[in-house]
């Protein structure tokens, strides 16, 4: 298995949240509902000196994944590009994931009672399409692939995300 | 395009080869054994979400069954499969529950939201009709509007078809808001004979680029993806941002200068000061190109970087850092966008004398001739004959409106276009408007909200053709009668350099019809009922939208001079002389346009093209600039704009206060008096800082019933479109007693909103405030309706800039500039706690 992952490039991406709307549309999800892609902004400093930054985030798909993990129902596999998918059939719907995971990622959904998360988009990926996320940015922010790869092609600028779950995501300009 | 997305297609082949993902996940609907969403065709349409960037974008509608199943950007469309939050929120206002579905009629009072009820086709064009005819029996034809160019309508045939009935019934324009962007051209204009847009490529050859006033990083997604974004990243250029918010283009420069909305042209006028005083300006260059040095020299120094400090609120110091780099750095480039030119007001020169002033500091440093140095304007201004687009006008745009003849003759005149809005709509003069037809949104956009209600509501008949209501539809209209989307009808759709277009994926959703068909089925109806005893093709030439747009873009004479570049070899494109629409419709990426094809010698930052108006044939290398005149030069002072003006205008660029002017006699460098004005000490001590764009929503055209943005995914995602919305700085928070996501009035010596919820935030700049952008009526209620160039004799606003010349020139004829709506920025207000 190659591990799939993103790259967010903090430099590069401007907040269009494009990607968000473009992940409400794939997965059919109505405003107020789930947001399985947001782009969180903060804040620091003083103006003029004020620093932005804007980093759109979803599911890590982390290599030790601990929604997986701790899951009742068994409702959270790998898949063969180690996308992390939470599997609405057999879903409880018991919320043990979204507290499991260091960054709080499941998602309850009020209409039929289970949670949802990032697939990476798994439909897409198997009829070859970028995922609707990725697909529609503009600014070359955000891509998907196997993690060695976005690595490699970010010449050594990009930093992996790190927890214990050792997440899936690379970043450009990423300070904590 | 830069973004070269990491190809997944080969790596997901393999794992569909080894076995499907697990897809019991959360949609599976893209997985099919044909086209991905079991599409029975993908097709391309021109993203025309009616907010446009001004850029051909295309999107891939997937569809089944006669409907969109996905949608999503065309990579092989010049965005490269990529679009912006608008473009990807497309789907979402085809498929809007409050999409004009049938034929309305208004059932509630007017002035408030909207209530209306369903009619058949044909009592909607009867009664339209009907008001028509009476308003021009009674009061003649040009008391209806027509008002199809107001607010901007996406598929640019609208406006080809909006200026047909005005021809052929005398109909008035009835257009607003007026070119937003008008006033960008005038100081360019002045300073440098023309105005320019960078083409892809150049910025990469920049060591600095200058944004002023100009957002790109947020307002041009693909420009600043493929084009200055990746001078910075990929090619190391410098990025300096002077904005009066720290904007998304602001958060990407190395360098911030803030200034007070409207005071640009002090700044730049300190920069002068400092490149002068400290001996870094380019005298040889000056020597040999320009006029009026000294004199420009003098007023520059009076704007020492101290006293421009108290005026524009931008640190000296960092005047001094920015100047000193822009007079080494070579080459370094100037882009001016709408930040400073929508300042001013009607007694203010504010707005347009940024440009000016700004581009005097280009020929002051000699920033000229080499590619990545100059001068680039936001985009959608950028082209040598004064036109959005490089082609000739009378040949394409005006294609149409040359074959009708008008059908009766009148005497009425009034002052036509943004004018007209101003004296007829606004204050009824001479005539005023007995009904209105229009897709555009002038209550939603224009300003002066009191005056434009009372002016609706004295209407006969308002008939709003759209495909969801805005908030002139929802608070004046009528009528409302349902027009297709994007994916419904061929769309035309124009850029600087591609004209784009697209066949209809999907026919027409519930009872819409293209505005095309609207137009047609009107002006037959009308020309039956006046009796003019003409047939159906006399009175309207084209069967079908798809014949009106080969009248403009596949005429004879398109082709003749399209295969003209051919034959001489300039214009590899040959298959357009050709072409039909069948075949440009076919092209994702679109066609080079008519006359900018071949075009390719023309370099923007070379002056010296223009080789042929007076430049010295032995010195091919000289620079020739196509100023007034005639003598080739760059004008620091350009007594033209003084003459033409009837002494108006100032011939120098000399800074001014806004309208709304922050010191009781105006810019206190020149009349020495640095006592604050009455509006000030009065209380309105914020600054407005206006906005031309936002991520959610750029004009005012996908506006729902309740004046918001259409799509509820965008007002999900972003605060500021999900409820009127301000910016302010926390320590004038703090000092007002108010807190994030408070409710306070924002009050102007216009009008007041109220209601607005408060957002708190560092990138706010102390004693400015962000008002509520993009929703109606409460961006109108703020602002004035203010035209610059106001004080100008009507008879001389058309002669303020010079002739277009040079070999793109159609034969010497005057730009038309006549000024544009401005004071949406630097409006002085109060804010305060409900
Ligand atoms: S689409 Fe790209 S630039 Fe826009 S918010 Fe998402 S990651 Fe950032
Ligand atoms: S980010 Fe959270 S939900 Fe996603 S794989 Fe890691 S632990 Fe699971
Ligand atoms: S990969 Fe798909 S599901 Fe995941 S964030 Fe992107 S669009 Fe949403």
């Amino acid at each position: 298995m190659t591990q799939w992952g993103f790259l967010v490039d903090e430099r590069k991406c401007t907040g269009c949240k494009a990607c968000e709307v473009a992940c409400k549309q794939r997965n059919k999800l109505e405003p107020g509902g789930p947001r399985l892609r947001r782009v969180q902004v903060t804040e620091s400093g003083e103006f003029p000196d004020t620093k932005v930054v804007r980093f759109s985030m979803s599911c890590m798909h982390c290599a030790d994944p601990a929604c997986m993990k701790v899951c009742p129902a068994n409702a959270i596999t790998k898949d063969e590009d180690g996308a992390v998918i939470a599997h609405r059939d057999k879903c409880i719907g018991c919320h043990y994931c979204f507290f499991a995971c260091p960054f709080g990622v499941p998602q309850y959904r009020e209409d039929d009672g289970t949670m949802i998360k990032c697939d990476l988009c798994a439909d897409r990926r198997t009829m070859g399409l970028d995922p609707a996320c990725v697909h529609t940015c503009f600014y070359g922010a955000l891509k998907a692939g196997p993690l060695n790869e976005l690595s490699e092609m970010s010449q050594g600028t990009a930093q992996p995300f790190t927890s214990d779950t050792q997440p899936s995501v690379v970043t450009i300009g990423h300070e904590d | 395009m830069s973004s070269s997305l990491l190809c997944t297609t080969a790596c997901s082949a393999d794992a569909a080869a080894e076995g499907a993902s697990d897809i019991t996940a959360n949609v599976t609907d893209a997985i099919s054994d044909g086209n991905p969403y079991g599409a029975d065709k993908i097709v391309p349409v021109i993203c025309t979400c009616g907010d446009v960037c001004g850029m051909v974008h295309t999107a891939n509608a997937y569809v089944k069954d006669g409907a969109i199943v996905y949608y999503e950007g065309n990579a092989d469309g010049n965005n490269a499969g990529h679009l912006c939050p608008r473009g990807m929120a497309g789907l979402e206002i085809i498929n809007s529950p409050n999409r004009i579905k049938y034929p309305m009629r208004r059932t509630n009072e007017k002035g408030v939201q909207g209530e209306f009820e369903r009619i058949s086709w044909d009592e909607a064009i009867e009664t339209v009709t009907d008001a028509i005819v009476t308003a021009i029996n009674e009061s003649g034809p040009r008391t209806v509007a027509f008002g199809t160019a107001s607010a901007h309508p996406g598929n640019q045939m609208l406006e080809v078809g909006g200026a047909v009935m005005r021809k052929l019934f005398n109909f008035d324009t009835g257009s607003g808001p007026g070119g937003c962007w008008n006033d960008l051209k005038i100081g360019p204009v002045a300073t440098l004979g023309d105005m320019y847009h960078a083409l892809e490529h150049d910025p990469f050859h920049s060591k600095l680029i200058i944004f002023w006033g100009d957002n790109s990083a947020m307002a041009k997604p693909q420009e600043w993806g493929a084009s200055w974004g990746e001078a910075k990243f990929e090619h190391g250029a410098k990025i300096v941002s002077i904005e009066s918010r720290i904007s998304e283009t602001s958060e990407k420069a190395d360098i911030y200068l803030p200034v007070r909305p409207g005071t640009d042209s002090y700044l730049a006028m300190a920069m002068a000061n400092v490149i002068i005083t400290e001996g870094l300006q380019d005298q040889e260059f000056i020597d040999k190109y320009t006029v009026g040095y000294e004199e420009f020299k003098e007023v520059a120094l009076r704007y020492t970087p101290e006293l421009v400090e108290q005026i524009t609120w931008t640190p000296a110091d960092k005047i001094r850092e920015v100047a000193r780099l822009y007079a080494t750095t070579k080459p370094a480039m100037i882009e001016i966008g709408r930040g400073g030119n929508q300042t001013g007001g009607k007694n203010s020169d504010a707005g347009w004398m940024m440009g000016r002033a700004v581009t005097c500091l280009i020929p002051l440093c000699g920033q000229v001739g080499v590619r990545g140095s100059g001068l680039s304007l936001e985009t959608s201004v950028g082209a040598f004959n004064g036109n959005i687009f490089h082609w000739n006008m009378g040949k394409t745009y005006s294609a149409p409106t040359n074959r009708v003849k008008p059908l009766f003759e009148t005497d009425q005149k009034a002052a036509s276009g943004v004018w007209g809005t101003s004296k007829v709509l606004y204050e009824r003069d001479p005539y005023g408007y007995r009904v209105f037809v229009t897709n555009g949104n002038v209550a939603g956009s224009t300003g002066d909200y009191a005056k434009a209600e009372a002016a609706f509501k004295q209407m006969d008949l308002v008939v709003m053709h759209n495909r969801i209501i805005n908030w002139t539809g929802s608070a004046f209209a009528d009528i409302l009668l349902p027009a297709c989307s994007w994916a419904e009808e061929y769309v035309w759709r124009p850029d600087w350099e591609y004209s784009g277009v697209s066949a209809p994926a999907i026919d027409p959703m519930f009872e819409c019809r293209n505005d095309l068909d609207i137009f047609r089925t009107i002006a037959i109806t009308l020309a039956n009922k006046l009796n003019l005893g003409l047939s159906d093709e006399e009175v309207w030439p084209w069967a079908t939208d798809k014949d009106f747009m080969a009248q403009i873009l596949c005429n004879d004479d398109i082709k003749a001079e399209f295969q003209k570049r051919v034959d001489e070899g300039k214009e590899k494109f040959a298959p357009f002389a050709e072409g039909d629409i069948d075949f440009i419709a076919s092209q994702a990426f679109g066609v080079p346009n008519p006359y900018y094809a071949g075009q390719e010698e023309f370099l923007p930052y070379q002056a010296k093209y223009y080789t042929n108006n007076g430049a010295p044939a032995d010195d091919p290398e000289a620079l020739w600039f196509p100023t007034d005149g005639g003598n080739g030069k760059a004008l620091f002072k350009a007594d033209f704009l003084t003459t033409a003006s009837n002494g108006v205008l100032p011939a120098l660029p000399i800074p001014c206060e806004p309208q709304d002017s922050y010191y009781a006699e105006g810019n206190p460098i020149e009349s020495g008096n640095w006592e604050l004005s009455d509006t000030v000490k009065n209380g309105y001590d914020f600054v407005a800082v206006g906005k031309a764009h936002q991520h959610w929503q750029f004009l005012s055209f996908n506006q729902d019933m309740d004046g918001g943005p259409g799509s509820r995914l965008l007002r999900e995602a972003f605060e500021t479109a999900s409820m009127p919305s301000c910016l302010l700085n926390p320590a004038d928070a703090e000092r007002l007693g108010v807190e994030d996501g408070d409710t306070v009035t924002i009050e102007s010596l216009y009008g007041k909103i109220e209601g607005v919820n408060v957002i708190l935030s560092q990138t706010v700049m102390p004693k400015t405030v962000v008002p509520p952008a993009h929703w109606a009526p409460a961006q109108t209620k703020l602002y004035p309706y203010s035209l610059s160039l106001e004080r100008l004799d009507p008879s001389v606003r058309g002669a303020v800039l010079p002739p277009v010349v040079g070999p793109f020139s159609d034969g010497g004829t005057k730009r038309t500039s006549g000024g544009a709506q401005n004071c949406q920025s630097g409006v002085l207000c109060k804010v305060y706690k409900a």
